[in-house]
Order: C-alpha cells, then structure tokens, then sequence
C-alpha cells in the first residue's frame, strides 16, 4: 500500500531502521540459523502431530463462551452487516474525506484479521461473509425443495487443486499494489462486488465448501496464516478445518486447544497442486509491497502499470525458481528419496512465518493508525458527518508507541520468525525420507534460502522512505 | 545431550546480548535543542523537502509561499497558512517521534515532510 491521496491514509509514521540494528537482525537471524541444529540435531520429534495442547473448550468460563451457539450466530449477522456497510459506505459515502470504507478493508480486516489469524486463530471461517450468505441462500433453496441447494452440478477436479485461488489472490495483489487507488472508497467497494460476483459463482458451480477450499482466495489464505496460531479446533481428536464436520459434531466431540506456535506447519502434509506457488506468492506479494517503496525501485524502474505488472509477476517467478531450486538441492544433499512435490509442499509451510514476521513488522504502526481511526469512522461511516456511537470526534494518536520501539519490534520479530522458521525447516527435513546422517547437511541450502529472505525483510525496512 | 543444548543456548545468549552492546551507538549527549527551519514554497515544492530535528527539540518553521497554502502537519495536527504578502511561522515542540508528511490542503500535494528521530 502506498500513500493515496485522502488525508494521508496509508502514509506510513515510521522511520527506516538504523544501520547497526539492520546489521544487528542480520547476525542474529544467521546466529539462531544453526542453534536449532546444534540442540536438535537427529531428533525428528516424531511425526509432527505430537505437541503440548490444552483444551479451552475444557476452561470454565472460556469454554462456554467459545461453544455458545447464539455468539457464533450474532457474529455472523454482525460480519455480513459490516460487509454491507462497509460496501454501501463505499459506494455511496463520501470519497474525499472520512469514509469508512478503505480503512476497515485495508487496515482491520485486511491486516487486522491476518494479524488475528497468525498470531490467535483464523477466524475467518466463522466470519467469511461470503461463506455466510452463501449458506443462507444454499440452507433457503433446500428448505424450498431444492435437492442440492444451490449447486448447480458441477465438479472441481483434484488435479485443478488451489489454483483458481492462486489467480485470484494474484489479482488481489494486483489491485492493492499495481492498481492507481487501491484507496478509493468507490474502487474498494467495486473490487469487493466484483469479488462477491466470482465467488458466488464458484460456490454455486462447484459447491459452497469445495470452493472455498479450493477457489476462495482468503480462505486458503487465512487458513495458512491459522497454521502457524496457536489455537486449532478438533473433532474427535482429528485436526478438522471444515465448517460443517465442526458444525454438525456433538457439543462432547469438539475441541479447541492451545499449542505452541508453528507446530501448525509442522506436518507436510498440506500439498495441493498450486499449493507452492500460493504460499510463494504471498511472500512475494509482501516483499513486492515493500520493495515498490525503495529508492532501488522508485530511481531505478520507471513506474508504469505496465513495469510493476510484470514487475509483479518477474517477483514471484524469482522466488519461485530460487525456492525450488533450493528444495532441490536439499533432495540432493540430503539424499532424500519420495516425490519432489513431497519436500516442495514440506519445505513451503515453514516459509510462513517469516511472511507472518514481514506482515506484523511493515504494517503493525498502519493498523494501529487505521484501527483508531476505524473507531471515528464506525460511528461516520458514510463521512456525512453522523455521530452513531459517538465516537466521530475520536482522532488517532500517532506516535504512540516511539519510533524506537517500533524498530525493536520489528526486528524482534523478524528474527522470531526467522527462528520458528528454521525449526520447522529442520522438523521438516527430519520427517521426510532422507539418507541417515545426511538430514543436517541437506537443510543448509534451505537455511541459506531463509537467512537470505529474512535479510532482504530488514534490507527493505532500513531503506530510506522515497516520495 | 541436554548440557550440550543448554550450553550452545547460553553461548547464543550470550553473543546475542554482547552484539547488541556492541553495536548499539551511544545516545545523543546534547539535550534538546532549539531548532529553526526557513521554507519557502514554490511551485508546489517545499525547499528544503526534509526537515530532521531529534525528540523533543523545539522546532520554528517560518513559511515563505509564491502562492496562498494551507498546510498541515500530519500526526501533529498543526495546520498554518501562509501567502505572497507575509510569511507565517509556528513552533512546536517534537514530542512525537516518526516521519510526519506536510501536506498543503489547497492543491492536496504533499510538499515535504518532518523526521523526528529517537535519542
């Protein structure tokens, strides 16, 4: 996101990050690469499915909370009206000044939920407005007599696995950092529309669950994101990530635990066709988002949607190419026997947290900003100067958190990302079939992969803000 | 084994906490300053572009415009105007620390902006 135009939304407070702590988080990420290997070494943790838990549905107080049907229904009637708010404020509201609109979808839901998702839960199945509306209209046509609700018949092969959702995060992507005003109140709530038109008609043709699991591009998203949490919900002790198996379990068959962090990604067992290149696109994507802001970028390439389009894609057919190039090497190193995509699809789910890192560290101050501005735009919507919850007048405080802090947030949390990453790598390599005594030296090219990227996090963060 | 873990997590601690030392410049030994910015915009442009003062300095910008501007500072929240016939000046003290965009609220340019570094 770059600046745009009304009242600076967008406009980034904080300041580049110092030489010596550039420096500082460079050493660190390459000093905690290899302490995993000098305390793990050998161990494989077994098959990734044993960790810590603690059932909060078992908590007390929380336990009911979290189980109560009426919360999960006045949630989801709150999801869809904000949608349709959000939506009309869009439209209808004033384009100029206050309006509501770009900043719930680009500062609380857009980094707001990805945040919630990585770092508490993925919440979005409960509040996919898309999902909700679907169900509702699906639940009505078989109530009327229609067999198969909505569905109009047809069936999603397994060989077309994520890619319709990789197309249509790519042009999510597109539009938030190619597109002119990604910003506009009228564009956000055309681009959602658009959105809504697509989805309903993969959820229609294809079925409303096939497709979000396979086309729905937020869900595969925030699904990825909710691996690393440290929350996950369960069935009869099988890990479960669709609504109607949690829907339509007995109320003694449900859990929800805690657990570490990561462990989420821990198993490679996530390898849909298309699955690589998602999860590499999302690192692109945030890495290009950053990038298009350098001095590198804004001196040396001549911006024209045309360049930051191919720009776009070049990025992502790099990290592509070095990705697999680099699981290659590994197989080689390594020994590893078992099929390419195996390793590809392990090695990718532990790539995550360094793009949770990024996201938390580039966009934290933005939606601290654009949460507290949202407080004054929930009770103005429209910017026609309404006073709702009486909040209108509620200005943002900048610089509430020193730009000191900031930097050390920042880095603290690239190089916890880039720690939990290398974990997972080498839980990863020890879980794949490898040559005995080789399971060390083949994860060194992915190490390498990895301190590279967390470099090129901090590079962009220490660049001086051009414009 | 677990020695052999818990040694290299203490040597990593220890060369992480050491580097950070190390590394780590002094804080300014000056105090806040008194610090005085003459602009002058021209032509959409504000010159000099970037203003850099230190946390809680106290800053003067005297504005001098070709044509009438309204500006504001972001984060900040001061707004001034200044015109051909006088220039106009406001002083602050740099409580916030970041980088806070100048915008001029009649032609919506961004003219320049103010850096308020950490000490």
């Amino acid at each position: 996101m770059r600046p745009v135009f009304a009242h600076g939304f967008g406009q980034g407070y904080d300041l580049p990050l110092p030489l010596w702590l550039y420096l500082y988080g460079a050493a660190a990420a390459v000093l905690l690469s290899f302490l995993p290997l000098a305390i793990l070494s050998g161990k494989g943790g077994g098959d990734g499915g044993e960790y810590p838990r603690l059932d909060l549905l078992r908590v007390p107080v929380l336990g009911g909370l979290l189980r109560s049907r009426p919360l999960l229904a006045g949630m989801r009637l709150l999801s869809v009206g904000l949608f349709g708010l959000v939506v009309s404020a869009g439209l209808f509201g004033e384009q100029g000044g206050e309006n509501l609109a770009p900043v719930f979808v680009w500062a609380v839901w857009w980094v707001g939920l990805s945040l919630f998702a990585a770092f508490v839960g993925n919440l979005w199945p409960v509040v996919n407005p898309w999902g909700i509306l679907f169900g509702w209209a699906d639940g009505a046509a078989r109530r009327l007599g229609r067999k198969d609700g909505l569905w109009l018949g047809w069936t999603c092969p397994e060989a077309v696995g994520v890619w319709p959702a990789v197309a249509l995060y790519l042009a999510f992507v597109w539009f938030e950092n190619v597109f002119a005003d990604p910003a506009t109140p009228r564009n956000v709530a055309f681009a959602a529309l658009l959105y809504s038109v697509v989805t309903f008609y993969g959820m229609a043709s294809f079925g409303g669950e096939t497709w979000l699991r396979r086309g729905e591009a937020f869900s595969v998203f925030f699904g990825l994101l909710g691996r690393f949490a440290p929350t996950e919900v369960r069935v009869k002790q099988v890990r479960v990530k669709r609504r109607p198996c949690f829907a339509r379990a007995a109320v003694e068959d449900l859990g929800m635990n805690l657990r570490p962090f990561g462990v989420g990604l821990g198993r490679p067992g996530w390898a849909p066709p298309g699955g690589v290149s998602f999860v590499v696109l999302v690192l692109a994507g945030v890495t290009y988002d950053g990038l298009l802001e350098t001095p590198f970028w804004v001196e040396v390439v001549r911006t024209t949607p045309i360049t930051q389009t191919t720009g776009l894609l070049l990025t992502w057919a790099a990290f592509l190419g070095v990705y697999l190039g680099c699981v290659w090497l590994c197989r080689v190193i390594g020994g590893e026997r078992g099929p390419f995509r195996r390793s590809a699809a392990g090695y990718v789910l532990a790539l995550v947290p360094i793009a949770v890192a990024y996201q938390a560290a580039h966009y934290g101050t933005f939606l601290l900003v654009g949460g507290q501005e949202a407080v004054a735009g929930a009770s103005d919507p429209f910017g026609w100067g309404w006073d709702l919850l009486g909040t209108a007048d509620f200005r943002p405080r900048y610089g509430m958190v020193g730009v000191g802090a900031v930097w050390y947030a920042q880095v603290g949390l690239i190089v916890a990302g880039h720690a939990v990453a290398v974990w997972l790598a080498h839980r990863v390599a020890s879980l794949l079939p490898a040559a005995p005594g080789r399971v060390v030296p083949g994860q060194l090219p992915m190490l390498a992969l990895m301190v590279l990227y967390t470099i090129c996090s901090l590079w962009i963060l220490a660049q001086p803000i051009v414009g | 084994m677990v020695v052999r873990s818990l040694g290299a997590l203490v040597v990593a601690l220890v060369v992480l906490v050491g580097l950070f030392l190390v590394l780590r410049p002094e804080s300014h030994a000056a105090g806040p300053r008194e610090r005085t910015f003459k602009v002058s915009v021209e032509d959409g442009e504000m010159v000099p572009r970037e203003l850099r003062v230190g946390e809680g300095d106290r800053v003067t910008v005297r504005v001098e415009a070709g044509e009438p501007v309204e500006l504001h500072l972001h984060g900040y929240g001061i707004e001034w105007g200044a015109g051909p016939e006088e220039g106009a000046a406001v002083s602050f003290g740099a409580g916030l620390t970041g980088r806070f965009g100048i915008e001029d609220h009649r032609s919506g340019e961004d003219l320049g902006v103010l850096v308020v570094g950490p000490r």
